[in-house]
């Protein structure tokens, strides 16, 4: 009786991981490729009002995509930014984390830096996003996760240096989720992983591997209209979909073939379910329409 | 009971579950690696199904010393380094040393390259390399030392060696302008990283592009003063083509001439050059016939070059001794002006002295070539330095400008050029000291020149048919005024035994008469020794220029009485007023009418015997009896045994009293037979003469 119920289990787990990794495709289609004299762009982000914005930091600028096809240059002040990562939309304003001076920018539209933030504890900022009143960073010097408040102080953080669950290596590209949960890339734990808004109870949403429904080097994470989290690897290529629980949603095909992007970075599902994503490799930023 | 389709469904469950949490990772031995392996070894995760695998095809792993290695591409490298871990974004978007450059011309020896036999990430670099050995180790993770040029020299090593190639490990200045940012070897040193930054936060300032000569300049900062000089390829040939190899075209003045690795010749030499030609090569192989710098053609007849080495150092030229004399000995390349290291010229401008890419100038201190010729610097404080008011009224009135030794020696032209005379000496001397222009002229009846002669002092003189001749520079070095009366500054003085520019000192002891007229050193202290504070006795009745007569080149003799020039030279002494008051000469005058054959036209003698003389001067043929027909006035006895002189105003007898010859020798008796004694004593003594 006891066997019988042990092989219940033992046969429900292999199963459950066998059909975790039987390849689910996603048909991509492609909508359009930016490429604007881009220098390893890193990532991308979107207002409401359809605007795209590519962090173009190597060329020190941002390169407004909008919604019109118009394609703008933001030159920020001489100099503001330097070899900066992630750029977020946060309540009406563009910020950039201004990565190796461990400061936080707020960018006009017209390339003035109207607000300078200055983190604590040598944090160099990878990612932002706005979290209700909130704001969460990710630190790729103390490999933690930094939330600061309205006033832009810091409010707590969680995390160390680790492999343990909770710990990161190299936290990375942010997405907020279901019930502002926190969804983060943990680049070289190669995971992704997702906690409350406090930092607590975490969900792994894919696992290390390089077979489908795995992740090597997670970048860019984004939720689409299904509440599906896509999650780019920089390595592989892939883009690959997952749900918040983690269940392997699906890999980006195109002619059945999966996609290999040129090093995606950051990427971004606008309200048409369009994801916009940054190959950051072959400088250029292409849009995919997800079927 | 566990029937056997149960095991079937325990085994293929367990097994299930080691595929996916026991077996872990190995790598290509087979031993177990730990996730931080596979981090970057991707290809080390167990158990990869083909069907499901979303890794990058890489069909031929990479080898390292012949092994397969596995060894990620620059995309792996590049999941880190994007910035969310490690930033090298600069150094992927740089064009510093690309990655995917064909190497399959280079001799690589011991670092890998990709699967396509590229260089790549880990061409150079590897995680498992050892840390930094000194603090700020500059660039970790190489494969090979960076200190010592190591891991350039594996695949460049054709661009190392001496001579053809920039050098390094050599000390730099401390004065360089190079970026603090710029990588030095040991003490340093310069390595190839120094000026070829490889993943610098700059592109390589001056490795590419037109403007090399900006990094060349950092080190080399007194070299780039060639800029816009006529040296300057890139500015003086702009619009000239040329097949040699360089490109004049850009504005990069250094690499007209050299390249930084692989030069034609030395000195990183960047045009065709026959190297054994030696080092001048590199100078006339623009400023030959029809080179580059042709307009200003070398030419041999100057300076001469090469042949022979400097027995001395001499610093300020750079030249150490043992060196060979070269072009660039004198002249530097790189700099127009030696006061001014800015100054350029303007197309083919005609250098002076002061500029013409010297080494130093020919100023009033003739500062070049008293660097080699010192001795000669005595000329300085003489009158034959151009600084005396007699050269500067000269250049005033030409609107000409020369150096202390350019006025008279020509460089790199020959400074008689157009001259048709043998004498170089005399033409030079002449230009001067023609009568017409501001220096003491010595047009009329001089000491000969152009004449053989025997020196016991091998006295200069110019050849010809084998022949040396006399010549100005025979009795004169026109560097030194005084050889006895040190280097005595002077001032429009004339010159007497003392000094005059003379090749061997004149006084007390005229011994540069003596030098060649060994024969007359018997007048030496006797009463004809009329040696003077200032004069010596040869000049007493002799000026080598500007005498009275040609024949003789007798002094000037003023209002002495006479009827001939022998007679006035002598009565300037011997007259109741001179010096020679008590050797008064009263009856003198042999008659003139006659004419008498000399002994050469009668075939007796020499001319000497018995010389002659006419109104025009000597006469080997017809003359009249003359004081020297008689009297040799350098010879107080023509015997030898009466040369010893006795007291002075000694009388004389018939075989002193500077007579010529013994009366048997003459001609009187030829004329007179016996009558001749009685002539002669009528003539030459008061007493006897009163008698008659």
């Amino acid at each position: 009786m006891r066997i019988n119920r042990l092989l219940i289990i033992i046969l429900s787990v292999s199963f459950g991981l066998i059909q975790g990794l039987i390849a689910q495709e996603i048909s991509f289609s492609p909508v359009r490729t930016f490429e604007s004299d881009f220098s390893f762009p890193t990532d991308i982000c979107g207002n409401d009002e359809g605007d795209i914005f590519v962090l173009d930091a190597m060329n020190d600028r941002v390169v407004q995509l909008k919604a019109s096809g118009e394609v703008v240059e933001i030159k920020p002040q001489r100099e503001s930014i330097y070899k900066a990562v992630g750029i977020a939309w946060i309540n009406g304003d563009l910020w950039i984390a201004d990565t190796p001076r461990s400061r936080l920018l707020k960018m006009k539209m017209n390339g003035r830096i109207s607000q300078v933030i200055k983190l604590e504890h040598q944090t160099e900022p990878v990612d932002i996003i706005g979290l209700g009143d909130n704001m969460v960073v990710t630190d790729r010097f103390n490999h933690t996760i930094t939330v600061l408040d309205k006033d832009f102080k810091e409010k707590y953080y969680w995390g160390k240096r680790g492999e343990g669950i909770g710990e990161f290596i190299n936290p990375g590209f942010l997405s907020a989720g279901p019930e502002n949960r926190v969804i983060i890339g943990d680049i070289l734990n190669r995971r992704v992983v997702s906690f409350s808004p406090s930092g607590r109870y975490p969900q792994i949403i894919a696992k290390p591997g390089v077979e489908r429904g795995q992740i090597f080097r997670p970048k860019g994470v984004a939720l689409d209209s299904k509440n599906r989290v896509w999650v780019a690897d920089g390595y592989t290529g892939a883009l690959q979909a997952f749900s918040i629980s983690g269940k392997f949603q699906g890999i980006a095909s195109k002619d059945g073939e999966s996609l290999a992007l040129s090093a995606p970075m950051g990427i971004y599902i606008d309200k048409q379910d369009r994801l916009w994503v940054v190959e950051s490799f072959a400088s250029k930023v292409s849009v995919w329409r997800i079927k | 009971m566990i029937g056997p389709f149960k095991k079937l469904i325990i085994g293929f469950a367990v097994l299930c579950l080691c595929s996916t949490f026991i077996l872990g990772q190995h790598n290509p031995d087979g031993r177990k690696v730990s996730l931080d392996c596979v981090t970057c070894h991707v290809s080390w995760h167990d158990n990869i199904d083909p069907e499901k695998s979303l890794l990058p095809n890489i069909e031929a792993p990479i080898q390292i010393q012949g092994m397969p290695a596995r060894i990620p591409t620059a995309a792996m490298c590049y999941t880190c380094h994007d910035g969310t871990v490690k930033d090298s974004r600069q150094t992927f978007a740089s064009s510093n040393h690309q990655m995917d450059m064909d190497v399959k011309h280079v001799d690589i020896k011991s670092l890998p390259l990709d699967k396509n036999g590229k260089i790549y990430c880990g061409t150079c670099h590897t995680p498992h390399s050892l840390k930094p050995t000194r603090v700020g180790g500059l660039a970790p993770f190489l494969r090979m030392e960076k200190m010592s040029s190591a891991i350039c020299l594996d695949c460049h090593s054709n661009q190392a060696s001496a001579h053809k190639n920039h050098p390094i490990k050599v000390k730099v200045s401390a004065d360089n302008s190079m970026p603090e940012s710029t990588f030095w070897g040991k003490d340093g040193s310069m390595e190839c990283m120094t000026c070829h930054p490889i993943h610098g936060t700059e592109s390589v300032v001056g490795v590419t592009g037109n403007d090399r000569s900006e990094l060349c300049s950092s080190c080399h900062a007194a070299y780039f003063n060639i800029k816009l000089t006529d040296h300057d390829l890139t500015s003086s040939l702009m619009n000239k083509s040329s097949n040699i190899g360089p490109d004049f075209s850009g504005n990069d003045p250094c690499a007209a001439c050299h390249v930084s690795h692989n030069g034609q010749g030395e000195h990183m030499w960047s045009m065709d050059v026959d190297a054994k030609a030696g080092e001048n090569a590199y100078c006339v192989g623009c400023h030959s016939d029809t080179g580059l710098g042709q307009e200003k053609n070398f030419s041999h007849t100057g300076h001469p070059v090469s042949n022979f080495k400097l027995r001395k150092n001499i610093p300020a030229l750079g030249i150490k001794a043992g060196d060979k004399l070269l072009c660039k000995s004198c002249h530097d390349p790189h700099q127009w002006e030696f006061s001014n290291k800015h100054a350029v010229n303007t197309g083919n401008e005609e250098g002076t002295e002061y500029t013409s890419f010297l080494r130093l100038p020919d100023d009033a201190q003739g500062q070049l070539c008293i660097s080699c010729h010192s001795g000669q610097s005595s000329v300085f404080d003489s009158d034959h330095s151009v600084a005396r008011e007699g050269f500067q009224q000269y250049f005033r009135e030409s609107n000409a400008l020369h150096g202390q030794c350019t006025v008279c020696h020509g460089a790199h032209t020959d400074a008689l050029e157009g001259s048709t005379e043998d004498d170089p000496f005399t033409v030079l001397c002449m230009r001067c000291h023609d009568g017409q222009h501001f220096a003491t002229s010595v047009v009329h009846n001089n000491h000969p020149i152009g004449v053989p002669f025997t020196s016991k002092s091998n006295l200069h003189g110019y050849k010809k048919d084998n022949q040396t001749l006399l010549s100005c520079n025979t009795c004169h070095d026109p560097h030194k005024w005084g050889q006895t009366v040190e280097n005595s500054p002077t001032v429009d003085l004339n010159g007497d035994d003392r000094n005059s520019f003379l090749t061997i000192s004149n006084w007390p002891e005229p011994k540069l008469c003596l030098d060649c007229h060994p024969e007359q050193e018997t007048l030496l202290n006797s009463d004809h020794d009329l040696t003077e504070a200032d004069r010596s006795a040869c000049s007493f009745c002799h000026a080598p220029h500007n005498a009275e007569t040609e024949y003789g080149i007798f002094a000037k003799w003023g209002e002495a009485p006479g009827a001939s020039f022998n007679e006035k030279h002598c009565f300037s002494c011997h007259n109741e007023q001179g010096s020679a008051s008590e050797k008064l000469v009263e009856g003198y005058s042999h008659p003139r009418e006659f004419g008498i054959l000399a002994p050469p036209a009668r075939g007796t003698g020499d001319w000497l015997d018995f010389p002659l003389f006419t109104e025009a001067g000597p006469s080997k043929t017809v003359g009249h009896i003359d004081c020297f027909t008689c009297h040799n006035p350098h010879s107080w006895s023509y015997k030898l045994k009466y040369q010893e002189l006795g007291p002075e105003n000694e009388e004389g007898n018939d075989l002193t009293s500077f007579l010529r010859n013994p009366s048997q020798l003459t001609l009187c008796t030829d004329c007179h037979g016996e009558s001749t004694l009685w002539k002669y004593n009528y003539y030459h003594d008061p007493v006897k003469r009163k008698r008659y």
